[in-house]
Order: structure tokens, then sequence, then C-alpha cells
């Protein structure tokens, strides 16, 4: 009986721990809505293209000072007295992102999203000129040296521990900011993936994107 | 479902994970066994944290392939724990926890100081928990660990009947002229080789739920070495498998759900061995 009641504890407490641990996951429809939290990142690239860095958005949301800081990186410091390239790139995107869409990120598993989007930082050049729809977090920052304004849509991993977004160009159709939504409502956004460089580090980006 | 899946695999980052995932359950369950019969279960998690503080300082140091790191460091230290467990002064568990603690310590402190990422603590939680390691994996790691499994599994099929011997009766082994201290280095370096692909998996906090459950629940249904063996490979692979997908398609954390079916599958072992009056 001792043995029984010993054995029915065991089995229980195995179950317990199983449920705790699939419960650790968010569905989809959880990471939409959830809202950028201070390890949000923007993935930038570095000149070489195969390793890559992050913008938090705790450095997104620095006073403009800390922002200035935040933004001389390491080894940088010269390439910040050069002046900012213009962030069209010299090839513009001719193609726009209408309703056909290459690769629909809406309708994968946050486990997908996310690897995918960690896919197009690290190996861009598969990508460019690709339509891409996604949707995530809002992010807007500017850059309080150069007064460029930068948009982003933010996803999370199944942890909600790593998060990454990639940036978005509106088509001229849209005003700031009267056509933009609040920051930190989730959003679809859909447009033509390609790079740029500024500052001698390589940034990924939505060109020609429209909110769906 | 099945226009899901087939959707999802037509993505590279599926097939590599399922293939990785696939020989690393495999590679896992192999040495679990041998593990958990010689009260060395604990030495996975310890291995798995110095792994942890490896991949800190290859992080630290912009280490563009960091396994160049990881592996002979978690290899050395494999072969120092054996040799310090088996000394007087510094005995198994206290040497297993003294690493353990030590290394992750070490980890966590030279990335709060040194490192060039902002995202400190995804950084931490990806490298603990595994977070999508596995289905952002590259061509070249994907072939690396496609080479380590099958080294891994060359080793086992060779040394087999001397790991068994020296599994269970290493006196007699070692009288009976067999190398014994070769072997259990060998087996350390191994299970050195398979806590850092696992790392990938599973994440360096779980890894050792790779190792011990399938070889827990193998020993639920049968008694003899081979059949707990290859029970444990079966188990472990499928649990692997089905972890993935599921992950994959429902989008919960790859480490812990593949650790959920092995937890699952052991308490359905459990549960058949205990119908069928085992122990």
């Amino acid at each position: 009986m001792r043995k029984m009641r010993r054995s029915t504890l065991y089995v229980i407490f195995t179950v317990m721990f199983t449920l705790s641990l699939v419960g650790c996951g968010k569905s989809p429809a959880e990471d939409v809505d959830a809202t950028a939290d201070p390890s949000t990142e923007v993935g930038l690239l570095e000149p070489g293209g195969e390793a890559w860095d992050v913008v938090s958005s705790q450095e997104l949301s620095q006073d403009p000072a800390q922002q200035d800081e935040a933004a001389q990186q390491p080894g940088e410091e010269e390439a910040g007295q050069q002046e900012t390239e213009d962030r069209t790139s010299d090839e513009d995107v001719a193609a726009t992102a209408d309703d056909t869409v290459d690769l629909d990120l809406t309708n994968l598993s946050s486990t997908m999203v996310y690897s995918e989007v960690y896919n197009m930082m690290t190996v861009p050049e598969d990508y460019i000129g690709k339509t891409i729809k996604m949707n995530g977090t809002y992010v807007y920052y500017k850059d309080a040296t150069t007064g460029n304004e930068y948009f982003s849509c933010i996803i999370q991993d199944a942890t909600a521990c790593c998060s990454q977004g990639i940036e978005f160009i509106l088509t001229e159709d849209y005003r700031y900011p009267d056509d933009y939504p609040a920051e930190g409502t989730t959003i679809c956004v859909s447009g033509v993936f390609d790079t740029y460089e500024e500052n001698g580090v390589k940034y990924c980006t939505l060109r020609n994107a429209r909110l769906v | 479902m099945t226009e899901t899946l087939s959707l999802y695999l037509a993505f590279p980052l599926v097939r590599y994970a399922l293939i990785v995932g696939v020989l690393i359950a495999l590679c896992s369950s192999l040495l679990g066994v041998t593990l958990v019969l010689k009260r060395f279960s604990y030495i996975g998690d310890g291995l798995s944290h110095v792994a942890f503080g490896a991949m800190a300082l290859a992080a630290v140091l912009n280490l563009t392939d960091n396994m160049l790191l990881i592996l002979p460091v978690t290899v050395i230290s494999a072969a120092l724990l054996l040799r310090t467990g088996s000394s007087s002064k510094i005995r198994g568990d206290a040497a297993i926890a003294m690493i353990s603690v030590g290394s992750l310590a070490f980890g966590y402190l030279l990335m709060n100081l040194f490192s060039t990422s902002s995202n400190l603590t995804g950084d931490v939680c990806s490298t603990l928990f595994g977070s999508t390691s596995i289905t952002t994996l590259k061509k070249e790691e994907v072939i690396l660990c496609v080479i380590l499994s099958v080294l891994v599994v060359i080793f086992f099929i060779l040394f087999y009947n001397r790991i068994f011997a020296v599994t269970f009766d290493e006196e007699f082994a070692k009288a009976t002229g067999v190398n014994t201290e070769l072997i259990n280095l060998l087996i350390a370096i191994v299970i050195a080789v398979i806590i850092v692909l696992s790392m990938n998996l599973v994440g360096s906090l779980l890894i050792s739920a790779l190792v011990i459950f399938p070889a827990l629940s193998a020993m639920r249904l049968f008694q003899s070495f081979k059949a707990v063996t290859i029970c444990s490979a079966v188990l472990s692979v499928v649990c692997a498998l089905s972890g993935m997908l599921l992950s994959i398609l429902g989008g919960t954390p790859v480490g812990s759900t593949i650790v959920a079916f092995d937890a699952a599958a052991f308490v359905l072992c459990y549960l058949i061995g205990k119908l069928r009056g085992g122990k």
C-alpha cells in the first residue's frame, strides 16, 4: 500500500514536471500580442555579412545623449565621422510589395518565424528582392544625431527570451505619425527585402512596405 | 496538419534540425545507459556547464566557429573530471559540482563583463535552454554534427564489449587485461563530444535529460544491456523527432518539448513495467 502510494506520487510528479515544461511555450497568437521587452533586437549585419549584432530597444528608448553613446560601437568611431550614407540603396528596389508574397511569415509558428528571421539576418543575400510578409510588434526609433527615423517589426522566439526584428520603410503614401500605428501595437507589414549600409554597418530592411 | 508539415519541410532549416536532432538523440542515448549504470548521470550536467563557460569565452573572443574552443575545453574537462574522480582528494560528485557551478558562474561573468551583444538575457537564455539554436543551424554545422555522430556510433560499435565490461565490473575487466583507464578516458571524450553537440538541441541545462531519460525508460522494460541500449536509442530518437515536430508546428520551445516527450515516455515505460510485474 505504501509502495503503491509512493508510485502514484512519483507518477503525479513526473506528469506535473512534463506539463510545466510544455507550459513554458507560447502560442503564435501570444507571441504576436507580446509587446517589445527591453531585450528586443533589431538585426544589424557586420560588413562581412557573416556575424551579426543587435541593437536593443533599451538603446532605442534611451535619451538622445545615451543614444549617441550607444550608437558608437567599438571600432565604429572612424565610421561615425563619415557622412551617413543615403538610406536608400544605390540600386533602388523596383519591386513593390503588392499582393504577391514570396515568404509569408504570418502563417508560420513562432519557432519557424524566429528561425527564418534569424536566417534573413545571417544570410541576407538569399532573401534580397523577395516580398516578405510578417507580423509582430511595432517599434519606432529616431537617431538624434542623423535625424533618421527607423520603423521596425519585432518578433520573439518560443522561449520569449530572444527577439529580433526587421526594419521597414513604408511607401510614400504613409505619413508619419498620422498613418503609423501606436508604438507597441501588433502590426502586419509586407515589403521587399533589401539591405543597405550605414556607417559601415549592413542593415536589413523591407522597402516599399505597406501595413496590411 | 500534413499540409503544414510539408510546408515546413520545404524549409532547409527544418530539414537540418530534424537530421541533427535525430543524430544527437541517437548518440546521447547510446552512452546514457553506461553513464546511468556507472553512477555518472550528473557528469553530463557538469560538462554542459563547462561547455557554457567555453561558449561564453568564444563569444567574448568573437570566434566565428566557437566549436573550435568549446570542443577541446569540454574534452579536457571530461578527462580531468574522470581523473579527479578517481583521486582521493576531490572525489566524484564534489568534483562535478565544483566544475559545474564554477564554469556556469565564469561563463555568465564573462558574458556580463565583455560581451559585445546588447541582448545578454537572450544570449544566456539561448545557451542555457537551446532556444531555437537547432533551427538556425548552418550547413557546415550540420556536416560537422553528422561526422561527429558517425564517429560516436563507430566508437560505440567497436568498443561495445569493452564498454560493457567497464560498465558492469571494472575490476574484473582490469584483471582480464582490459585497459580500463583508456576506455574510461575514451568514454569521457565521447561524452564531451555528445554534450557539445546536444547544446544546440536542448541547451546546456537540459542535456542531462537527453542522456538519462531514454536509458531509465528502457531499463523499466528490459533487463539485458543490449536490449536496454537498443530500446534507449529508439526511444530517444522517437522522442526527439516528436518533440521537434511538435515544437516546429506548435511554436513551443524545442529543448523543453523534447524533454517533455522523454519524461512522458519514462512515465509510459514505468507503467508498462509495473503492469508486466517488473521492478
